[in-house]
């Protein structure tokens, strides 16, 4: 019975996504990706840097570049809030941040719980869409970090 | 050469067919303004019945899920959930040249097969790629072929009842997804599924710069079993729909979403498969992780 129970597991396995707000929506990102999530810190912009980049920021004596979300997902820009958060996070051996409207909590979904919808994208940012899953009344828009940045742009911000 | 006359005098009625089109969806998003989605999610027009059908009866029986049973009280009486079913289609006669042949997933035994002259054949529409797995319907049947119609931004849209995969009343919200299409609303989770919302008004009119997301919508018009559904803002009526009572569309049509027109209704056919083939060919294949 274990071993069946086992193989299941195995198929169908529980990941953990650490969930954020941006424009009233609800974002899923994997959790072995998130290193910490900070409160909102003035943020020293670079001179030259990509628009994409919202500058730097100290953590614990490391420079840490850190992303507009908003507007690499092509939503409008956004005030910062008391709500507002840095999540620190590592994809393609960089760690960066990013800055959302908020995180709301850390959900368990399975792998079949996650569905693909036709992706009509006519823009880049469309990629970044992993899958979308209804958890708790609502559908939740889970995104591939790795895929939020081109090979070029992830060797730009390294150069940083 | 004897036939090149015919081919000019063709092309000649498909340009006023289009010329009519436009000036029919012209005149349309010219009416009044359309009705807000909070006043149209909780008041419906009862109409009476242009025409009420048996076979509209019958599919009442297949009424599938708890969402489409409130949708029905809600609705119009002649407004039914259809279930596409190979009952309701009648066999054509098999021509002497049949171009395809389609399957369902319920019409395994007995695919219903697809006479040439059927505008909806997909070797009539426009461009090539995939055919979308839908039935066809026999036009020239002498009972005619029920149609559902609704309003977006002001146009009559007709949908065949039997490629209507349901008709949800917008209870929550459309989620929508960052980076696409304009015409895209985004996801809907309805108790059958998820469901990708489309902008009819963008996608079948986008030179009149209307958004349903500015306007509202009230409904969501399933094709088929797809997983696409047209938002719209009225539910109007059932009607049956002959092969003579319907303009249809030429060969050369660029709408490949349009079968045809209705004059004494006033409104545009939708070609299902057409639409369903478009939308298909607008999804991005996804990108290797």
């Amino acid at each position: 019975m274990s071993a069946i129970a086992g193989n299941k597991a195995a198929e169908d396995p529980v990941l953990q996504w650490v969930t954020f707000r941006l424009e009233n929506e609800t974002y899923g990102i994997n959790v072995m990706q998130v290193q910490e999530v900070l409160r909102y810190t003035e943020i020293a912009p670079v001179p030259g840097a990509p628009p994409y980049v919202l500058g730097i920021i100290n953590l614990r004596g490391n420079v840490v570049t850190v992303i507009d979300t908003r507007l690499r997902f092509g939503l409008p820009t956004a005030d910062t809030t008391d709500q507002t958060r840095i999540v620190i996070i590592e994809a393609e051996n960089q760690v960066v941040g990013i800055l959302v409207d908020a995180v709301a909590e850390v959900v368990y979904l399975r792998q079949s719980e996650i569905e693909t919808t036709p992706n009509v994208g006519n823009e880049e940012s469309a990629k970044f869409i992993q899958g979308v899953c209804h958890k708790n009344d609502e559908l939740l828009i889970l995104v591939d970090l790795e895929k939020m940045m081109s090979d070029e742009e992830w060797t730009e911000l390294q150069g940083l | 050469m004897a036939e090149q006359p015919e081919v000019k005098s063709s092309n000649q009625v498909d340009t006023v067919l289009q010329d009519y089109l436009d000036q029919l969806l012209v005149a349309a998003t010219a009416m009044p303004a359309p009705v807000e989605a909070s006043v149209v999610g909780t008041s419906m027009p009862v109409e009476e019945p242009a025409v009420r059908s048996q076979s509209i009866d019958t599919v009442k029986a297949f009424a599938r899920s708890e969402s489409v049973t409130q949708v029905q009280e809600s609705l119009p009486q002649t407004l039914v959930m259809p279930v596409p079913s190979v009952a309701e289609v009648e066999q054509p006669h098999l021509p002497d040249t049949v171009t395809d042949t389609f399957e369902t997933d319920q019409a395994d035994d007995n695919p219903p097969e697809i006479e040439s002259e059927d505008v909806n054949d997909l070797s009539v529409s426009a461009g090539g790629g995939t055919p979308v797995d839908t039935m066809t319907l026999n036009w020239r049947s002498s009972q005619g072929i029920d149609c559902l119609i609704f309003k977006v931004a002001g146009l009559k849209l007709a949908i065949p009842l039997p490629l209507l995969g349901g008709v949800f009343n917008v209870t929550d919200k459309v989620t929508p997804l960052f980076g696409q299409a304009s015409w895209s609303l985004g996801v809907w989770q309805g108790e059958m599924g998820k469901l990708t919302i489309i902008d009819s008004a963008q996608l079948i009119m986008p030179e009149r710069g209307l958004s349903l997301e500015d306007t509202g919508y009230g409904f969501f018009i399933q094709l088929d079993r797809s997983p696409w559904a047209l938002a719209c803002q009225e539910i109007c009526d059932t009607v049956t729909l002959v092969h003579d009572s319907i303009k249809w569309r030429g060969e050369t049509s660029k709408r490949p979403w349009l079968a045809g027109t209705v004059i004494s209704e006033m409104c545009a056919l939708i070609d299902v498969p057409g639409l369903m083939q478009l939308l298909t060919e607008n999804v991005r294949p996804a990108a290797p992780h």
